[in-house]
């Protein structure tokens, strides 16, 4: 331990002085950097991402609560839902909107993650 | 300076607070120009190395993730860019024509019981011209910077067991030219 601390002394006298304009020197650069290289703006705000998971998450538990009920419950209820009448062409519609908006958004997800660990990765050495 | 302290101050800098970065370079400056120094064996180099990771942390913070500490995250990039810029710089290496005693235990001992001072900074800068940069950078991270050996393969990609022997190697060597250096000090010494 002794030795340990020795060395760390040795090394801590190995190189001259830092200058001391250094930290002035560091934050006169870093206040030169363009704003955007410190922060990329979200394309939606993280509020109105929350409001669309949590419409994504009550159409999820609908659609498996109607799968349930219809599984699981008396005949006449699943006759019931089933003579409720949606016009086709909506409800097509509004389904071909969620897919295809969540498809998106998981490949988006899914591909920023790969490339910010790749980012990451970068700083390790070879 | 806690974790969660750290991680509070770049959030801060993330909101908007740039001068909050100043506390960061002010703790941190010190053992990254030592550190550069000790790749490139060139004060000025080191400084520039040193200035260049700290604005490279600065502008990348938002992918640095919560679960790191600083400390590691800014001395991989010091690394990373030393270690570039002795590439391209290709630094003559120093011609070796002493030979380094292999007797050391009481060498060793001779040395600790000096007090090492800035007094001996030129026979310092010296002895570390006789290890390899491999060394240098692993008795740098591992005993002035602190890192555990897992760190400190995590850090540069040695095997933490090839880590261990430029740890003694480099430790040994050190201190053998470092002996003949202060060999007169120590006699006064004793």
């Amino acid at each position: 331990m002794e030795q340990d601390k020795q060395l760390k002394a040795i090394l801590f006298n190995s190189a001259d002085g830092v200058s001391s304009m250094f930290t002035d020197a560091v934050m006169k650069k870093v206040k030169e950097l363009p704003d955007a290289s410190l922060q990329d703006q979200p394309l939606i705000s993280p509020q109105l991402q929350k409001v669309f998971v949590f419409i994504f998450s009550v159409v999820v538990a609908a659609i498996l609560g109607l799968c349930l009920i219809i599984t699981v419950s008396d005949s006449h209820i699943g006759t019931l839902i089933q003579s409720v009448e949606l016009p086709d062409l909506l409800l097509n519609k509004v389904l071909t909107f969620i897919f295809i908006f969540w498809f998106v958004f998981t490949i988006n997800a899914l591909f920023k993650k790969k490339v910010l660990s790749r980012k990451a990765s970068n700083f390790k050495m070879h | 300076m806690t974790n969660q302290k750290e991680h509070t101050i770049i959030n801060e800098i993330l909101a908007g607070d740039a001068s909050a970065f100043a506390g960061f370079v002010n703790r941190y400056k010190d053992r990254a120009v030592i550190l550069a120094y000790n790749i490139l064996l060139n004060q000025e180099d080191a400084e520039e190395v040193a200035q260049d990771a700290f604005v490279k942390a600065y502008s990348s913070l938002q992918t640095f993730r919560a679960d790191a500490q600083f400390s590691t995250w800014l001395y991989r990039i010091v690394v990373n860019r030393a270690l570039n810029k002795r590439k391209l710089k290709k630094y003559d290496r120093v011609e070796i024509t002493e030979s380094v005693s292999m007797e050391l235990h009481s060498d060793i001992d001779d040395i600790a019981s000096l007090q090492i001072t800035g007094e001996h900074r030129k026979y310092i800068q010296h002895a570390l011209q006789f290890l390899s940069v491999n060394e240098r950078l692993c008795i740098t991270l591992y005993y002035l910077n602190e890192l555990s050996v897992e760190e400190v393969h995590q850090l540069t990609g040695i095997t933490t067991s090839h880590i261990k022997v430029l740890l003694f190697r480099g430790r040994k060597n050190l201190y053998a030219v470092l002996h003949r250096h202060l060999k007169s000090e120590i006699r006064n010494l004793i």
